[in-house]
């Protein structure tokens, strides 16, 4: 188990106790009904494409994940060791639930999924990110999408 | 989504859905589809609250429980392959020779997952996981040994070669049905491998280098720390 509760004491409280962004306000829009709505995922767990450049620290960069990657081309180079991989090893849905959104889009649950989809590797200060997010912002509206969902690890 | 509730409690994000699962799964279990998808529908119906900020938790936990050791019904992972027996190489002299040797032990078991899981996490260095071997081990006797890429940064490539090394051990060791949790699987690879005990003295070596990313790569990325307490 790679479960906060049991990190070791000490190390368990600095997880806890870590410094976080703080925000005046939370901002907060409201949008078309979720059957209407195209989803992009954005995921911290340092996935990309296999052959594409394997994260490094602090970069704050990003990696873009085309909708249709085949599963086994999707891979992890996440610098942490301190969360589990072996459900990731079995199935890539169980962190970046590409397949599971693309089945709410046949049900109807959803509008649709997006082309493009994200990865950040989370451990990286937040601020470093910034400007990789502005970039994909702009690269969402063009790409019609009105849902964004963070998927952490 | 949120697996760390206090982090969540403090960002204060539009919308978020708790999750009390392992780091790693935000969305509970591999190879549970039905559950997979109860979450994220879960999570993306906050987009239809018409308040916020909303912090909701998720009522269950994954499929099959917590599928830990300690669990009533669960008899704990147990790794395929037995290390011990036949003629050994000495770690210190020859340590590609011993993680060679674990490494052959394991190739079935390896197979097997390759043709379960359909894919591999192996493979990120670039280079194929036998000069993985090649370059930590000659890292481990000199480390000024250049790398064996130099488009990336030496001690992303070191890691690189350490986590192709790692997903071979691990992929192998859960090739066999049943749950295996990260905890019991790491206590094995880091503590009673020839690679475990090989890691750990390239981690004390990094940690005595003049370069600095490296040694705090010593600190923080290599041993996991549900396994520091092995460090030297």
């Amino acid at each position: 188990m790679v479960r906060v509760d049991e990190f070791p004491d000490g190390f368990r409280e600095d997880y806890l106790n870590r410094e976080m962004p703080a925000f005046d306000e939370s901002p907060f829009v409201l949008g078309p009904p979720l059957a209407e709505r195209r989803v992009s995922l954005i995921s911290t767990a340092g996935l990309h494409r296999k052959g594409d450049r394997p994260f490094t620290e602090e970069s704050g960069d990003f990696r873009v994940i085309p909708k249709d990657l085949p599963d086994e081309d999707l891979v992890m180079t996440h610098v942490s060791s301190n969360f589990d991989r072996i459900g990731f090893m079995k199935d890539a849905d169980v962190a970046f639930p590409i397949n599971r959104l693309k089945e709410l889009a046949a049900d109807g649950v959803i509008g649709g999924v997006a082309d493009y989809h994200y990865s950040f590797m989370g451990a990286t200060e937040p601020g470093k990110m910034e400007p990789s997010v502005a970039e994909i912002a702009a690269a969402m509206k063009a790409d019609k999408v009105d849902a964004a969902m963070l998927c952490p690890v | 989504m949120s697996l760390v509730r206090e982090h969540t409690e403090k960002i204060r994000p539009p919308r978020a859905l708790w999750c009390g699962f392992e780091l790693g799964r935000p969305f509970g279990a591999p190879n549970e589809p039905d559950f997979q998808r109860r979450v994220l529908a879960e999570a993306l119906a906050l987009l239809e609250r018409p308040e916020g900020p909303v912090l909701d938790d998720f009522p269950d936990g994954p499929p099959g429980g917590s599928a830990g050791a300690g669990d009533e019904d669960n008899e704990g992972w147990t790794c395929p392959v037995n290390f011990g027996g036949g003629e050994e190489p000495d770690l210190e002299k020859d340590p590609a020779g011993a993680v060679r040797r674990e490494m052959a032990l394991l190739r079935p078991w390896y197979g097997l997952a390759l043709e379960n899981n359909g894919k591999t996490m192996a493979g990120v260095s670039g280079i194929g996981i036998e000069r993985c071997v090649d370059y930590l081990s000659a890292f481990a006797l000199d480390p000024d040994t250049p790398p064996f890429r130099t488009d990336i940064p030496r001690y992303n490539f070191f890691k690189l070669c350490v986590d192709d090394i790692k997903a071979y051990y691990f992929e192998a060791a859960t090739a066999r049905p049943g749950p295996a949790t990260d905890k019991e699987v790491a206590d094995w690879y880091y503590g009673r491998s020839a690679m475990g005990e090989f890691l750990l003295k390239l981690n004390d070596i990094c940690s005595k280098l003049d370069d600095p990313v490296l040694r705090k790569m010593s600190d923080r990325r290599l041993i996991p720390v549900h396994q520091h307490h092995l460090k030297a």
